[in-house]
Formats: C-alpha cells, sequence, structure tokens
C-alpha cells in the first residue's frame, strides 16, 4: 500500500496547472492502487502497460481538464477505453479465458490480430444470434447495445427487477461470445 | 455458479457501471472476474457495428429531415409555378415561354443553388457523423 497524499484532487490538478512537475505523481500514488486492481482484473499481466498508457493519457489531457466532477471517474473512463481498445487491439475480439461454467477451461486468445472478423461479418453474426434468442433476452442486448438505455430502465420497461435484466444482458453476452467464437473457428480465417 | 454477483454486478462492471467496492470483490473472485473479462472482451468485439444499427428502430436525424422537407417543399413550389403556366391548348392565351425566360430561369437557378446547398449540409453532416 502506498502512502496517499493529503491533498485533493482538485489541489493536484491545479498545482499541476500551476508547473509544479510533482504533482502529477502524488495524483498516481494516490490513485495506484484502485487503478491498478481495476486493470489487473480486465487484462491481468497487460496490466503495468495500460496503467503506464493511462496515465500517459490523463498527463496529456490534464492542462485542460476542467474540474467539474469526479477526477476519479475521468481517470477510470479513459483506463476503461483502454482496457477496450487492449482487447480490440490485441486481437483478442472474442477472447477465450475460461468460462466459469467449464470444468476444463478453453483455450486462451486463439484468435489472430489478422483474423479479427470485421464489422459486417460482425454484425451478421451478432444478427443470427439475436434472432434466436428469446424475445425479452433480445430486448434487452438490443435496447442496452444500440439504444444505450441504462439497466435500471430496461428492467422498469420490462416490469422486471434489476437482477432479471442483467442476468439476461449475461446470458445474451454469453450467446453471443460463444457463436462469435464458433463462427471464428468454423469460418477458418484467412492468415 | 459460485459466486451471486456473476449475473449481476459483474455484469454492470464490464459496462463500467458497477460500484467501486467491487474491484475489491474482483481481485478475489475469480468467477466474477472472468466474467467481466469475457463480457468486456465481447463488447469491444462489438463495438465497430455499433455506429450502424441492425434492424433497430431506424432514426431519422434533424439535417436528414429538415433536407427531406426542404427538399419537399421545393419539389412543390416547382410544381405549383408549372400549375400556374397558361393551358397550352387555349389558343388566344399567349404559349408560355419556360426556356429562355430570364425570370424562370433565375428562379430555376435559386432552386438549384438551394437544393445543392441542403445536400452539401447533408453531406457535411454524414462526413461529421463518420
Amino acid at each position: 500500500m502506498r502512502s496517499v497524499p493529503t491533498m485533493s484532487d482538485s489541489v493536484l490538478i491545479s498545482a499541476h496547472k500551476a508547473g509544479d512537475r510533482h504533482a502529477i505523481e502524488n495524483l498516481m500514488d494516490r490513485h495506484h492502487d484502485p487503478l491498478m486492481g481495476f486493470l489487473v482484473n480486465r487484462v491481468g499481466r497487460d496490466a503495468e502497460d495500460l496503467y503506464q498508457e493511462t496515465w500517459v493519457r490523463v498527463s496529456g489531457r490534464l492542462d485542460t481538464y476542467e474540474d467539474r466532477g469526479s477526477f476519479r471517474a475521468w481517470l477510470f473512463q479513459i483506463a476503461r477505453r483502454l482496457v477496450i481498445d487492449h482487447h480490440r487491439r490485441a486481437g483478442a475480439r472474442i477472447r477465450m479465458v475460461a468460462d466459469p461454467d467449464d470444468a476444463v477451461p478453453s483455450a486462451v486468445d486463439s484468435v489472430k490480430p489478422d483474423q479479427a472478423m470485421d464489422a459486417a461479418e460482425v454484425a451478421r453474426v451478432f444478427q443470427e444470434v439475436v434472432d434466436s434468442m428469446e424475445p425479452e433476452m433480445a430486448q434487452v442486448v438490443r435496447w442496452r447495445l444500440f439504444d444505450g438505455i441504462s439497466f435500471k430502465d430496461i428492467a422498469e420497461r420490462q416490469g422486471v427487477p434489476l437482477n432479471t435484466a442483467l442476468g439476461r444482458m449475461h446470458r445474451g453476452l454469453n450467446k453471443i461470445r460463444v457463436v462469435l467464437t464458433e463462427n471464428e473457428m468454423h469460418e477458418g480465417r484467412k492468415p | 455458479m459460485s459466486c451471486p454477483h456473476t449475473e449481476t454486478t459483474a455484469v454492470l462492471a464490464a459496462f463500467g457501471e458497477a460500484p467501486p467496492e467491487f474491484e475489491n470483490h474482483l481481485s478475489t473472485c475469480d468467477a466474477c472476474r472472468t466474467v467481466v473479462r469475457q463480457h468486456t472482451a465481447t463488447l469491444a468485439a462489438l463495438e465497430p457495428m455499433m455506429d450502424a444499427p441492425i434492424n433497430s428502430t431506424p432514426r431519422w436525424s434533424p439535417p436528414a429531415v429538415v433536407f427531406l422537407m426542404a427538399a419537399a417543399v421545393l419539389l412543390a413550389v416547382q410544381f405549383t409555378n408549372g400549375a400556374t403556366h397558361p393551358d397550352p391548348t387555349q389558343t388566344d392565351a399567349p404559349l408560355p415561354t419556360q426556356i429562355g425566360d430570364p425570370e424562370v430561369d433565375s428562379f430555376n437557378d435559386h432552386l438549384d443553388d438551394q437544393l445543392a446547398s441542403l445536400e452539401l449540409q447533408l453531406d457535411l453532416f454524414h462526413l461529421e457523423e463518420s
């Protein structure tokens, strides 16, 4: 556990803007553990690279950062964006990490970058999967992914508890993942 | 399922909407961590097509609607303008001279300019969107 600076994020950001070169180091110290934990939980051993990249992005934008909300939320928003980019860039379009339902872990990251499916193929497969889902599940998936409706509102619209809507999304994403993965395997993508 | 959060809070975490405290749980729960990674990767895979909704409710962007409405009005004006010309079968009425009529030419040029301008605006809008 690192020692955490006592100054607030806002004060440190102001200090950074005023030219204090140590301010960002203090910011990094303050947010190191939660940010690193966030990244490790999502990308495992690549967390360190993304941690560095996150702070590179932050330092590049800090001069224009407007202190209107939570710095932490802004920081994690950048990190989350990098996590998504990481999954795409690394060719882990569908990263086959061990399925908790499976007794035997499946292959890891079997899809190479140049095997990545293009948007049209993904869209076609996605459409097929969603069409095969139960109506309530398909509705949750479409509402959330294409209309950006919050899970809370989806639950209200469907007249179900929030956890039911989340469960439908969970199973819907699982179906999509499985079919996308199978599709890539069966079609024998060009090297 | 070994953890009840895998189908609930872990899904929220994949969308970046779980409460911060959930990170502590993630660091100790393999099942939830796996779900978050899988769903995050799936969402990353789907992202390229997110800009082109499929079988979703068609969305009419305001500039496109304005353009279509303006085009309809301009077409209606053109038709109305044509209808006001005298019936050429009436022998005592002067034949309309649409071609070469400076006023009509000027009006048509104006319409063309307006249409071209609207088309340009629409193209620019689509470019900005893409």
